[in-house]
């Protein structure tokens, strides 16, 4: 798995998207591409829209309930707002890692093989015993759970969930992973654990991360992307964005200024 | 290192600070005694209630039986009309006392007449010694366990001296023995206290209960669930949610009777089936148990969080098999636990079941939920109503079955309950 495909042609390309909720403008008219087998981070201040934008990806605002989606939003060429287009469907392709991790109260082999067994992904229990344990590994948890796999997921600590949850999202395949603030409830160790095991797994995804830390994205994201008050200001390279930013609310977050 | 007292308290206090601290701690020590007080009167209450009730009803659980040896006069209707008056004679012969309608009577009620006669009518017409044992009458049993005070003049007590050296000589016979009192699970209904009992009254409480069960339980939890996680809660659609959610907590406060009159509306005089029988009540109290099943169950259902739903649905789970799978379980020891609560409710509820008529005096035990059967707390209201000292005692005996089958529900949901929950926790 050396070869990597051209990454030209972008995974997701979003044209005049806007997102109410209710009366409430959450986003307006963003357009953005975002690369395949990259990270991508969105950052700005509270409120901003930025996990309003990473749901739109996998089409969780669908389940918000006075939640309006316009615009078009393209995976791969395909409008993943089509009619129709379940987003059952999408959600097995584009993984989510939410900002608090939430394991089911099961133990960390069930957790991991649910998906999979959602999906028929595997035959047996060899096969499924297979692939709790790549995903495990790839989410960099095996070696510190392959001993009490059933051991209830909830009795981990905070950073190991959110690496088993990684893992489950993992566990189903998917091309995309969006992470809402991976980081936020995890200590140092933990965020420089999960931080790494992003970069690793840029290479064979494409990963959209929001972040409060403008520190955590400067050192893990390729491109990003500053919002603001539902509207996308500034996207870029991100050496670009933390060097030299083209918008003064930019330069103003990323230096402290507000936020 | 020590610090001298004055010195430590002045780095914290001044004295303002002082009689403020002073305040507080009064008003905590206060409300911990409210607490006490409150918890040590209910428990009181509580006591006071199970004392009153066992103590009266402990006797009802025994019963004293009597064995006789009676020569039987052959079967003749043009002098001796019945069986009734064949052993009134018979006991007169045996006690040794001419036969005179006053005697008969005292004799017939000592023992329990229309067990003996039943036993007589059995066999053969003609002259015969016979053994029986039947029940003593309700006045003998109340007398043999000390409940009438033999020393109180004759007038003032419901029970004769002849009657009470009756009874001492066949007690010096050994005649008479206390065992426990099968009949009150076993028989139906009587107007004989000594033969009456709750068969047909538990009989008709667990097939109501079933009934109801079998129909408020799949259709309560099921709208929990899809109040909680399907309906609507925007535009015209939430408004219509919150209306029936509303809706369906008031029908929780409608007075019980109310649903007794709508059963007798609907089941009995619309839909045209019998009064008095379990299945009309089982319906009845279906209704009744829906609204407190579907506010447990919504209430188990808000309290686990969205995060496992959104997990699962970011794994690609459907709506229906992120709840299933994710927010049915943990909600499951809540849901069970109201649900027993109804169930236990439905199990006490008296007032909807005399609206359909199961307050008749029903003396078999039914076999099917079309059969006339009573219900446990209406048959405790039944023998409430009666006179003699008997029925006060079983009155209190009911009641004990009663709360000991509510305990036994209980105990059992905590145990499921427990036992779902490990489960969860692994």
């Amino acid at each position: 798995m050396t070869i990597s495909e051209p990454k030209s042609a972008p995974k997701f390309t979003c044209r005049d998207v806007s997102v109410h909720y209710g009366d409430f403008c959450a986003l307006q008219n963003i357009d953005i591409d975002i690369a395949d087998r990259s990270v991508t981070a969105l950052i700005g201040p509270s409120g901003c829209g930025k996990s309003t934008l990473l749901r739109v990806f996998n089409r969780m605002n669908d389940t918000i309930a006075d939640a309006q989606v316009r615009g078009t939003i393209m995976m791969d060429g395909t409008d993943i707002y089509a009619r129709d287009i379940d987003p059952v469907l999408l959600r097995t392709r584009v993984g989510m890692v939410f900002q608090k991790p939430a394991p089911f109260p099961r133990s960390v082999y069930e957790n991991i093989a649910y998906g999979p067994r959602l999906h028929g992904l595997t035959r047996g229990r060899g096969e499924l015993d297979t692939l709790v344990e790549k995903s495990l590994r790839r989410a960099g948890l095996w070696d510190e759970v392959k001993n009490r796999l059933s051991a209830p997921a909830p009795s981990l600590s905070v950073g190991q969930q959110q690496r088993l949850v990684l893992a489950r999202a993992l566990a189903i395949d998917p091309d995309v992973i969006l992470m809402d603030e991976p980081a936020s409830s995890l200590d140092p160790i933990a965020t420089a654990r999960l931080e790494a095991l992003i970069e690793e797994l840029k290479t064979r995804y494409c990963i959209i991360i929001v972040t409060h830390s403008m520190a955590q994205a400067a050192r893990i994201s390729d491109k990003t992307a500053f919002l603001h008050k539902g509207e996308l200001i500034e996207y870029d390279q991100t050496d670009r964005i933390f060097t030299n930013p083209a918008d003064a609310r930019t330069q103003d977050y990323i230096t402290g200024r507000f936020g | 290192m020590s610090v001298d007292k004055d010195t430590r308290r002045g780095l914290f206090a001044n004295p303002a600070v002082e009689a403020r601290m002073r305040k507080r701690r009064g008003a905590e020590r206060r409300f911990r005694a409210y607490g006490r007080a409150a918890v040590a009167f209910s428990i009181a209450a509580l006591a006071w209630l199970l004392i009153s009730i066992v103590s009266t009803g402990a006797s009802a659980f025994t019963q004293h039986w009597v064995t006789l040896d009676l020569n039987l006069a052959p079967k003749d209707t043009d002098t001796i009309p019945n069986d009734r008056r064949r052993l009134a004679d018979a006991l007169a012969q045996a006690f040794d006392v001419p036969s005179n309608e006053e005697t008969r009577r005292e004799l017939l009620q000592i023992i329990s007449a229309s067990a003996a006669t039943a036993d007589i009518r059995q066999r053969h017409d003609e002259a015969m010694a016979i053994k029986i044992t039947v029940p003593t009458s309700d006045l003998a049993d109340q007398f043999l366990k000390g409940h009438i005070d033999p020393a109180l003049p004759q007038g003032q007590r419901p029970i004769t001296d002849r009657q009470i050296s009756w009874i001492a000589i066949l007690d010096a016979e050994g005649r008479i023995n206390r065992r426990f009192n099968r009949g009150l699970f076993g028989n139906p209904d009587s107007r004989d206290p000594e033969r009456a009992g709750l068969a047909s009254a538990i009989f008709g409480s667990a097939m109501i209960i079933l009934i109801a069960g079998a129909l408020a339980l799949p259709v309560g939890i099921g709208a929990a669930i899809y109040l909680d996680s399907f309906a609507p809660q925007t535009g015209w659609g939430g408004r219509l949610t919150r209306f029936l959610e509303v809706n369906i907590n008031n029908l929780a406060a409608v007075p019980s009777i109310v649903f007794g009159l709508l059963g007798l509306a609907v089941f009995i005089n619309f839909f045209g089936l019998q009064r008095s029988i379990p299945l009309v009540g089982g319906l009845v109290l279906a209704l009744r148990m829906f609204p407190t099943i579907v506010i447990a169950s919504r209430a188990a259902l808000r309290v686990v969080p969205d995060s496992l739903t959104d997990s699962a649905l970011s794994l690609g789970a459907s709506p229906m098999q992120a709840v299933f799978n994710h927010r049915v379980p943990l909600a499951a020891p809540g849901m069970l636990t109201g649900s027993i609560i109804g169930m236990a409710q439905a199990l006490g509820e008296t007032a909807p079941l005399l609206m359909i008529g199961m307050v008749a005096f029903v003396t078999s035990v039914p076999s099917s939920p079309m059969d006339p059967a009573t219900a446990l707390p209406v048959q405790i209201f039944l023998w409430s109503g009666s006179a003699e000292a008997a029925w006060a005692e079983r009155t209190s005996a009911a009641i004990t079955v009663l709360l000991a089958i509510l305990m036994i529900i209980n105990g059992a949901a905590i145990i499921w309950r427990e036992r779902l929950q490990r489960r969860r926790k692994l």
